[in-house]
């Protein structure tokens, strides 16, 4: 398929995917997708204009403030950059983001919340790594609690979680402890991921599902 | 003839998950009922962060979302009752949704919310989008907190 002049030609797009494959393999329509690749375009173009989304420009689009560091920002990143090269691609972004769409499955939502929490990829949640994530919550939230209160409630959700009692808490315990508490779920669903059509209106003149049975 | 290149003139509004939450509460002026306060655990208060809030991706406008967190040692109970007092004061309109509770101004523009939230025995007040006249009312209630009752560190 060539360029005609009087489209927008998006293949020559660094980053672009062909949102009908997207929309098949996540739970976006093809409207959706086209309108998640105008925000990609947002940010991905504000500090660096090269089709990919760079940690700064996530953090910028995030907090407005593109040097503020945060662990849990971080970890997103992480998740969202599957391809492990320090960028977040088109594909990637979208794929990532359908995890967060109100229809995706709830399994894939239990699955992404685990890994987000593992911060050191083991395949389970340790004591330690629970800890440090509720000391950098409070800390980000000028909160402040004595180690005592900390410990107190890091144990209570130990207790709770780790069944095996093993000191760490494995995927298995994991979607057992979340049956239990699904509001946990509550931040892995964007209800306004099904409005996003609204927000961003696609500029293409026709789709890309037309074009193709010309 | 119409062109297909002229933009679609509707923009829905994202709502936010609070709004989202609070579309069917109605108000309540009579004794707020402290029932089904959540009990946190950690991973509660980790799912707080900024950093996991992607809604900023999605949102149009640069509005500062003033955040105010604090825990206090109160009851929950004390929390929103003092937020009632506050409510009738400033003439804003309170309305609870579970464990949540939100004053609105009558603009759309000025809103407070703020979450009473209970955690091992300690209660966690988070605030968001606070006004002006609600701001100095809770930094009072942990301010007297503080001197009535010194277990905060």
């Amino acid at each position: 398929m060539g360029c005609f002049p009087s489209k927008i030609c998006r293949f020559s797009t660094p980053g672009y995917e062909d949102p009908t494959l997207l929309a098949a393999e996540t739970a976006f329509t093809v409207s959706e997708v086209e309108a998640l690749y105008e925000l990609f375009k947002k940010i991905s173009s504000s500090i660096i204009d090269d089709g990919l989304i760079h940690k700064e420009e996530f953090q910028l689009a995030i907090f407005k403030n593109q040097n503020r560091r945060d662990l849990f920002a971080d970890r997103i990143f992480d998740l969202f950059d599957f391809k492990r090269n320090g960028v977040i691609g088109f594909g990637e972004f979208v794929r990532s983001l359908s995890v967060f769409h109100p229809n995706a499955p709830v399994a894939d939502k239990i699955a992404f919340a685990f890994r987000l929490y593992d911060l050191r990829q083991t395949g389970y949640i340790e004591r330690e790594e629970l800890k440090e994530m509720v000391l950098a919550l409070l800390n980000e939230s000028d909160l402040i609690l004595s180690d005592d209160i900390v410990e107190m409630i890091v144990d209570k959700t130990f207790d709770e979680a780790d069944k095996k009692s093993d000191g760490k808490i494995d995927e298995e315990e994991w979607k057992e402890f979340v049956s239990m508490n699904p509001s946990l779920l509550k931040n892995m669903t964007l209800p306004y991921l099904k409005d996003i059509t609204l927000a961003f209106p696609s500029f293409v003149m026709n789709s890309e599902v037309e074009d193709s049975e010309v | 003839m119409e062109s297909n290149w002229l933009m679609k003139t509707v923009r829905g509004t994202l709502r936010s998950r609070e709004e989202e939450e609070f579309s069917h509460v109605g108000d309540e002026d009579s004794v707020v009922k402290v029932k089904n306060i959540e009990v946190l655990n950690a991973f509660h208060i980790i799912s707080l962060s900024e950093g996991f809030d992607l809604a900023p991706l999605f949102e149009e406008n640069n509005k500062e979302k003033e955040q105010l967190k604090f825990a206090i040692t109160k009851p929950p109970r004390t929390v929103i009752s003092k937020l009632q007092e506050v409510s009738k004061t400033s003439k804003l309109n309170l309305k609870r949704s579970g464990s949540s509770v939100r004053l609105q101004g009558h603009e759309s523009e000025e809103k407070g919310m703020v979450e009473v939230k209970e955690a091992c025995g300690g209660t966690f007040v988070f605030n968001q989008f606070c006004t002006k006249e609600l701001r100095p009312a809770l930094k009072d209630i942990v301010l007297k907190s503080a001197l009535e009752n010194s277990t905060i560190t």
